[in-house]
């Protein structure tokens, strides 16, 4: 494909009798910000080792700039790698460090300087240079790790989970600082991660993975909003599925459902159906609103129902309540505190409550047998 | 009862560990106490009969034969220390480093030395010498200790490397080290300590060592411990106290220096 810097064309891995990478195709185009992400052992790092050269693959190719990187060894490739573990040198300081890939260039010392300085002050750490690795705190040592990986120039930069080790403030702003960086020096990053927050907030798209194989590629986006299967649904952020079976198609865009518990339901149609299909339908619990009280003069394009509370989860900026509909349904509802305790009234547990969403957020992931 | 849980770390010493650091001490140091004061004695009885210096010029000048035993055992030490240092710190980075089918095999295998009792080492070492014909000398001497002395420095610098996060060689690599490179520039870096302390092992293990020397020690061919030991079969010489008195002082010499030297070397 014209355009695209990395491709990998049916890249299988096998270790011993398991199966890690069953055939995985990606294009990744040039200054990408590429997010590989799925739960740990679907084969995303083995992936991104294929492309950094520590692993071979069983069959497949891995192409940068159209040039067949196989036969090609780590050390001569123009990609660069940040490691889960940082993997500094601990014998040498963080400017020997960042000056490492210079070194074994032989380049004149005054170079070496200069470089190094300017890569530290990339990543903010113009005066720990003297200091070694074991002096450091874990995002100075990521940040060490950021400015020896990029010092070669290359162009494509692999990051391996970067930021599991730090603790969650840390790890949000070094996000930040990430994409500020990738902003700035225009590489293309690839970025293994299993933390989809982490994948939506900075990606320019996302390949979804699981078990050796990509189940969606597209942008944070169309990923989290239109998932198109049960997988992505319920891996990228929370989400309620009811079974159902369609009773009418309505028009283009609409398709009546009928759950058992809950009574006929109006959900998006984006997929070819027909009367008496099983389906299973997503909504996500922040899309839907709840209340007490009847809400009044709601158009025909939303969805009304109502149930029992069943649990309230406070967590600061939000509570989710699980309402249940029925002996086997239960919704997950997201509610967030705007002005909480002063618009309207409190919503406890075992209370009644009306919960109502557009239709158009509630779509179909997987057609059934009828 | 209230404990103070804060203090425990300052706490003076209970009656316990008085009578228990009293007794290591007695035991530890005393005999050296007694034999650094007698290596002083006039006399050759174990009786005090007035401060000399006789045994130590005896030693100095009169005790060729013990000198050249002290030489034999110096160059032995540090020729097997140096060869079983080279052999043990490859053999830990090669085990370390690639993953083959016998690799756990030969972890054992390599391991199985230390276990052995010496006298089994050195009856067998001496029948394979027999074997294949080789004459006991001092270089019947330097294979044997290089041979028990390979699985202590593999076993010192294997627990080095075991720290050794596997994706730091990755990452020399991925940054355009050549293998050569990574391993000059990385690895043997990193192993140093290990690989130090290593030498130092296998130079105090050669420079002890009785057992298996005895077996393969030839005419001629004596090291510092057979060497005493023939002279107290004929009665304990004050000599030998003078000696140990030397060797307790280079020790602590030796001791404190390579500490300096370590600490200097990597923690500046």
């Amino acid at each position: 494909m014209k355009g695209s810097l990395v491709t990998i064309k049916n890249v299988e891995k096998s270790f011993g009798g398991f199966r890690a990478l069953k055939g995985v195709s990606l294009e990744i185009k040039k200054g990408e910000f590429y997010s590989l992400l799925g739960p740990s052992g679907c084969g995303k790092t083995t992936l991104l080792r294929i492309i950094a050269g520590f692993e071979e693959p069983s069959a497949g190719a891995v192409l940068l700039d159209g040039r067949d990187m196989v036969p090609i060894p780590a050390n001569r490739r123009p990609v660069n790698t940040i490691f889960q573990t940082y993997a500094l040198f601990p014998h040498l300081t963080v400017f020997e460090n960042v000056a490492f890939p210079l070194r074994l260039k032989k380049l004149p010392n005054a170079t070496v300087k200069d470089k190094v300085q300017q890569f530290l002050e990339l990543v903010k750490l113009p005066n720990e240079g003297k200091k070694l690795p074991a002096q450091l705190s874990g995002g100075q040592k990521q940040r060490v790790a950021i400015a020896r990986a990029l010092i070669n120039e290359p162009s494509v930069l692999l990051l391996d989970e970067p930021l599991s080790a730090l603790d969650a403030k840390l790890r949000q702003h070094m996000l930040i600082e990430l994409d500020t960086i990738h902003d700035k020096i225009g590489i293309t990053f690839i970025y293994v991660t299993h933390d989809q927050q982490e994948a939506l907030s900075v990606s320019d798209r996302v390949a979804v993975m699981n078990e050796g194989e990509i189940v969606q590629i597209g942008t944070p986006f169309e990923i989290y909003e239109s998932p198109t299967s049960p997988f992505v649904a319920h891996f990228i952020g929370e989400t309620n599925y009811i079974i159902g079976a369609v009773t009418r198609l309505i028009d283009e865009v609409r398709v009546e459902i009928e759950f058992p518990e809950i009574g006929a339901v109006v959900a998006y149609r984006d997929k070819p159906l027909s009367v008496g299909d099983s389906v299973k339908m997503t909504i996500r619990p922040e899309k839907i609103r709840i209340s007490t009280e009847l809400p009044e003069g709601l158009s025909e394009k939303f969805n009304v129902l109502s149930g029992n509370v069943d649990e309230v989860i406070y967590s600061g900026f939000q509570s989710k309540f699980f309402v249940r509909m029925g002996e086997r349904t239960m919704f997950r509802v997201f509610k967030q505190h705007v002005r909480y305790f002063m618009d309207e009234k409190a919503i406890n547990w075992k209370d009644q409550v009306y919960i109502w969403w557009h239709y158009n957020d509630s779509f179909i992931v997987e057609v059934g047998e009828t | 009862m209230k404990l103070d849980l804060k203090n425990t770390g300052n706490k003076p010493t209970g009656k316990f560990s008085l009578g228990m650091f009293t007794l290591v001490i007695c035991f530890l140091y005393m005999p050296l106490m007694i034999l650094i004061v007698y290596s002083f004695n006039e006399s050759r009885m174990m009786s005090w009969s007035g401060f000399s210096l006789r045994w130590y010029n005896s030693l100095f000048f009169e005790s060729k034969n013990l000198w050249r035993s002290f030489g034999n055992s110096a160059l032995i030490a540090v020729t097997s220390a140096t060869i079983s240092t080279i052999i043990g710190t490859l053999g830990a980075i090669g085990l370390y480093w690639y993953k083959f089918r016998f690799n756990k095999t030969i972890k054992v295998a390599a391991f199985v030395p230390m276990l052995i009792p010496e006298i089994i080492m050195g009856v067998s070492l001496l029948i394979f010498f027999a074997g294949i014909k080789l004459r006991l000398s001092l270089f019947t001497i330097f294979l044997a200790h290089t041979t028990f002395n390979i699985p202590f420095v593999l076993m010192v610098v294997m627990a080095r490397l075991e720290e050794f996060d596997f994706s730091i060689v990755e990452a020399a690599y991925d940054l355009g080290a050549a293998e050569l490179q990574t391993l000059t520039k990385v690895i043997l870096p990193f192993a140093m300590p290990g690989i130090i302390s290593g030498f130092l092992i296998a130079v105090t293990l050669s420079l002890e060592d009785f057992v298996i020397t005895f077996f393969v020690s030839g005419p001629g061919s004596s090291t510092l411990p057979l060497h005493i030991f023939s002279m107290i079969r004929f009665g304990v010489s004050p000599v030998i106290n003078a000696l140990s008195v030397v060797m307790i002082a280079g020790t602590v010499v030796l001791a404190v220096l390579s500490r300096n030297v370590i600490k200097y070397m990597f923690q500046k």
